[in-house]
């Protein structure tokens, strides 16, 4: 095959996948400009008659849109400084150093992820509870800065990739472990360290469990709360629903656009092409 | 990074921590004002709606403010139950639980409350009561209802050439008008069926056929040969409109939110057993159609089941470790009242608890519409078809499920009869046997 | 212990301290609480009374609803090696210095971006067996759809659909690593007469291997978990073909009020998904390569 060929299908490949992952968040902008009566239709209708902008607007006047908003901010920045902050020192730990324990405490911390969180949930509640931190943010930020396994175990299989001669030629030099992490390891690690910033994001801003359980009052309530009010008892706001999903989603199409170049450029190659 | 700047960072993040430390707002009383928390399961229009109720409350006792969160699921409350920090009063979405919560003395009683505010049965609609009532004592106020009927298409009825003021009274009749309504296209897949299956609870069929599902003993009584009637009777009807498999495939798909997605609403279904808020989503759907309401059909050999309608109350509880327990209670009292009860029905299109207000003029007529221009729909249009409703749930027949412990797990047992049965799994007998010694299991334990 | 070996220890503990003090705090007293009640009946409203391995035992016999939970779930393994191949695949298809190939990676990493209650509904649209998207197209080609959610022979493939289309977030993690990736192996490679397949499956595929078995391991534990997307939209049906296990002990756990049971259910997930991943930890010795592995 030669390499036109190949490129072409490799083009066209992308281009029906593309379509095939994007087809049903076009769904989700349609349905965003529909008129109720017209939400549900015998055949498919890409294209509203008549487009109905002004569900965007009663969409975000249905519940507390920018409250809720700063409070999910509020939330994903303490997730993910606290997240990369204690992911960092474990992973390197479990990764560069040699000591003894080391491989115990490394599966017993992969076993953590094993048992499923419905059952923790009323331990944890309960212990929340007794310190007085239910009704506040305290409970869903402060967990993120004892280290959250995924993040560690990701970051210490990044770490593992990084030649040993780096860290030796370092200590040779006289440079603290810590001075390691920091000023040779991390930096390597960039795309690592936005890959966990961005699942830790991700995963804050989508959380709807966690802020239910622990919120008392609405002026704490978070996004994932605010677009489950458009499902009630019997039936849901539709289009209302697909308006908001859409004003919460492409903010963050937009951040993972432009912050790509760290997932995919952010890596010094001094230290590599040797 | 240096220990120095990694310390600066971890402050600045640690920081953010005060502002999280936004307190409980529950603030018990200031300066003789007592607030009263309530959790509620509603969010969005729908707690609009109930917030404006609470403050017409506050305007008529200025002593008492009363703080809401909607969107509050059970388990929440559960968990605050366990916790030791209840809210003063709060609503149980899925009133199954009511039995469970009461047998573990997680409720207050309130008969003593009732008797004093010289609350009579009567003075309730039929039915609504009993879900609030554990072995006799009273464990919550019902604050409007679901009532559950048979709603018919009648523009589908005419088109498939039956007689739109006749809908069909008993099950052999709903059976063959089924079988006449269904429709299929050239490549034999359904394009119409007769009755959606979507709210049809196999308990609420069930109590069509005079079944039973548990004894004056307290013993469950899942396998009664009526029960098991009903879902054979129930399977002859999906067979008359081409098969339980094929009808839950036309009908599938959204979950229990169906509204806008239902196809009732689009004219490819003949009739819904659904609730009274589908008079008004019908409105809003498809407007220019006419539809009509009847009592569940009964079968004929269970004449005494002609009325039927099925219920579901929205409970409000007032858990033990409330911290005012009175002030709960007046205000529960005073959803009994007319205005109360007309505020939120009018709004969340629910059925009145109260008998009275189930023939409130303000609530079901249509009051006199001018239209501004061609394209104008009457905003109250749902009305007679709503007024029906509430006329249909003052019927001595009407009923919901027993309260009982075992309540949930009970209800969920049941709601897998239909799809092991009907995808040829088990027979009705052989299914419900099985329910009847998994759930006697259960209740075994609160003995 | 030497005093070398004694320091060593000590700077690992430090290091490690962050998580371990937060698993000693958060993490013990819940599994050690759940291992308990799993030996009670607890009915949540009520204090636990011990029952021994009575709910153990209930469970193992249950051919209703405990043995078709695990099997079902088990049988949503069969998507493990597809979405860890076509994120794979994704990922080196768009790692390259293409114009527009930032819009690709964005596109197949929209369905992690679009929030759950939202992805949930368009694909109870796009898999309706009547009107939506998959079996119009169907339809149009005179192909007989099939009833996707609504069939119980069908509804575990269309979940396995469903969840391919999440695909771009291991994808994300495969395209972190692939930087990783010296660029001098792949120039001997090529001074070798390498071609394109070769350079993948003798460069590439070794050296992000630790990615791969980390996305391998979060795939076990992630099959054995998998709830969210079920409760929304199928709660277990139709005829019990998507009771997952997660389903199950949250039924029990908060709709049944039998939390003994749920932790039961609880520790038997744990020590299956304990044995599973211990053999891929094994098996990892043959085929993960760690560059800078301190051994």
């Amino acid at each position: 095959m030669t390499k036109r060929t190949s490129q072409i299908l490799g083009h066209s490949v992308l281009i029906l996948l593309s379509i095939v992952f994007f087809a049903p968040f076009l769904f989700m902008v349609s349905t965003s400009l529909k008129a109720d009566q017209q939400v549900f239709s015998d055949h498919i209708q890409w294209i509203p008659h008549p487009i109905v902008w002004s569900n965007y607007p009663e969409a975000l006047k249905f519940f507390p849109f920018l409250t809720y908003l700063r409070n999910t901010l509020i939330l994903c920045a303490g997730n993910v400084i606290g997240t990369v902050l204690s992911a960092a020192l474990p992973a390197y730990a479990f990764s560069r150093l040699k000591w003894k324990g080391r491989d115990v405490l490394f599966y017993t911390m992969i076993a953590t992820i094993m048992l499923p969180s419905q059952v923790t949930l009323l331990p944890v509640f309960l212990l929340f509870r007794a310190i007085g931190w239910t009704g506040t943010f305290l409970p869903l930020i402060v967990p993120a800065f004892f280290g959250k396994a995924f993040s560690i175990f990701l970051l210490r299989q990044f770490f593992l990739g990084i030649p040993q001669e780096l860290s030796d030629a370092a200590r040779i030099d006289g440079c603290s472990e810590w001075g390691i992490l920091w000023r040779i390891i991390m930096p390597l690690a960039k795309p690592a360290i936005a890959t966990i910033a961005l699942f830790s994001f991700m995963g804050t801003w989508t959380d709807f469990q966690g802020p239910l359980i622990y919120l008392h009052n609405e002026k704490l309530y978070t996004l994932a709360i605010g677009l489950n009010s458009f499902l009630g008892r019997h039936g849901g706001e539709w289009n209302l629903l697909m308006a908001a999903s859409t004003v919460v989603t492409v903010p963050l199409i937009i951040i993972f656009f432009v912050a790509q170049k760290t997932f995919v450029e952010g890596i010094a190659l001094t230290g590599r092409a040797n | 990074m240096t220990k120095m700047q990694f310390l600066r960072l971890l402050c600045a993040a640690l920081a953010i921590v005060p502002l999280a430390g936004c307190g409980d707002g529950r603030s018990t009383s200031d300066a003789g004002v007592v607030h009263l928390q309530v959790w509620s399961m509603w969010s969005g229009d729908e707690e609009r709606s109930f917030e404006a109720v609470l403050a017409e409350y506050h305007k008529e006792h200025p002593g008492v403010v009363v703080d809401n969160l909607g969107a509050v699921t059970d388990e929440k409350s559960v968990r605050a139950i366990i916790a030791g920090a209840p809210p003063d009063l709060f609503t149980i979405t899925d009133p199954s639980y009511l039995g469970t919560l009461a047998a573990n003395n997680a409720l207050e009683p309130l008969d003593g409350q009732f008797e004093a505010a010289g609350f009579k049965d009567q003075d309730f609609t039929p039915g609504a009561l009993d879900e609030c009532r554990y072995q006799g004592r009273l464990y919550a106020m019902p604050y409007l209802m679901d009532c559950i009927a048979l709603l018919y298409n009648k523009d589908v009825f005419k088109d498939a050439g039956l007689d739109p003021n006749k809908p069909p009274r008993t099950y052999d009749e709903l059976v063959e008008d089924c079988r006449k309504i269904t429709r299929r296209d050239a490549e034999g897949r359904l394009t119409r069926i007769g009755l959606h299956p979507v709210e049809i609870s196999p308990a609420l069929l069930m109590s069509m056929f005079d079944g039973r599902f548990i004894d004056e003993r307290g013993r469950i009584t899942a396998d009664d040969p009526n029960n098991i009637e009903g879902v054979t009777a129930y399977m002859r009807l999906m067979d008359a409109q081409g098969g339980y498999p094929a009808v839950q495939s036309f009908a599938s798909g959204f979950g229990a939110n169906t509204g806008a997605f239902n196809p009732f609403f689009h004219g490819d279904v003949g009739m819904l057993i659904s609730g009274e808020w589908n008079a008004y989503t019908a409105f809003r759907y498809s407007p220019g159609t006419h539809y009509g309401v009847v009592a569940l059909p009964y079968p004929g050999n269970h004449p005494n089941r002609a009325g039927l309608v099925w219920l579901a109350d929205n409970p409000f509880c007032i858990p033990r470790g409330s911290k005012h327990a009175r002030e709960a209670w007046e205000f529960l009292k005073w959803t009994q009242t007319p205005l109360a009860q007309k505020m939120l029905a009018s709004t969340l299109h629910n059925v009145p608890n109260l008998r009275s207000e189930l023939h409130d003029k303000d609530l079901i007529a249509d009051p006199p519409f001018v239209a501004k221009s061609p394209k104008d729909v009457d905003p109250n249009s749902w009305r007679p078809l709503y007024g029906k409703f509430l006329a249909l749930a003052d019927s001595p027949t009407a009923t919901g499920f027993p309260t009982m412990p075992v309540a949930s797990m009970y209800a969920k047992e049941l709601s897998n009869v239909y799809d092991s049965v009907g995808y040829g799994t088990k027979k009705p007998a052989e299914a419900l046997a099985a329910i009847d010694v998994r759930v006697q299991r259960e209740m075994d334990k609160y003995q | 212990m030497r005093r070398s070996e004694r320091r060593a220890v000590l700077t690992g503990l430090m290091f490690v301290s962050p998580w371990l003090i937060g698993f000693l705090i958060f993490t013990l007293y819940p599994v050690i609480a759940s291992g308990y009640l799993s030996f009670t009946d607890y009915r949540v409203l009520a204090p636990p009374r011990w029952v021994g391995m009575a709910n153990y035992h209930s469970l193992v016999i249950d051919h209703d609803y405990f043995l078709p939970s695990l099997w079902d779930t088990i049988f949503m393994f069969l998507e493990l090696p597809l979405s860890l191949i076509m994120g794979l695949a994704l990922a080196l298809l768009l790692d390259q210095k293409l114009r527009g190939i930032a819009v690709y990676r964005t596109l197949f990493y929209l369905p992690s971006i679009v929030p759950v209650v939202s992805s949930a509904v368009l694909w109870m649209w796009v898999l309706n067996p009547e009107h939506g998207l998959i079996n119009s197209v169907l339809h149009s080609m005179h192909i007989p759809g099939p009833a996707w959610l609504a069939s119980p022979a069908w509804a575990k493939p269309a979940m396995i659909l469903m969840d391919l289309w999440g695909v771009g977030g291991g994808m994300v993690i495969y395209l972190a690593a692939l930087q990783g990736v010296p660029t001098s192996l792949y120039e001997a490679a090529d001074l070798d007469g390498a071609n394109g397949w070769k350079k993948i499956r003798y460069v590439t595929i070794p050296s992000i291997s630790p990615v791969i078995f980390f996305n391998l391991i979060m795939g076990v534990i992630g099959t054995f978990q998998y709830f969210t997307q079920t409760y929304i939209m199928t709660n277990g049906g139709p005829n019990n073909s998507t009771l997952f296990y997660a389903i199950y002990l949250y039924q029990n756990a908060f709709q049944y009020f039998r939390m003994g049971t749920a932790c039961a259910m609880a520790w038997i997930l744990f020590l299956i998904t304990l044995v599973a991943t211990f053999v891929v930890f094994k098996s990892s010795a043959r085929w993960v390569y760690y560059e800078g592995e301190t051994r």
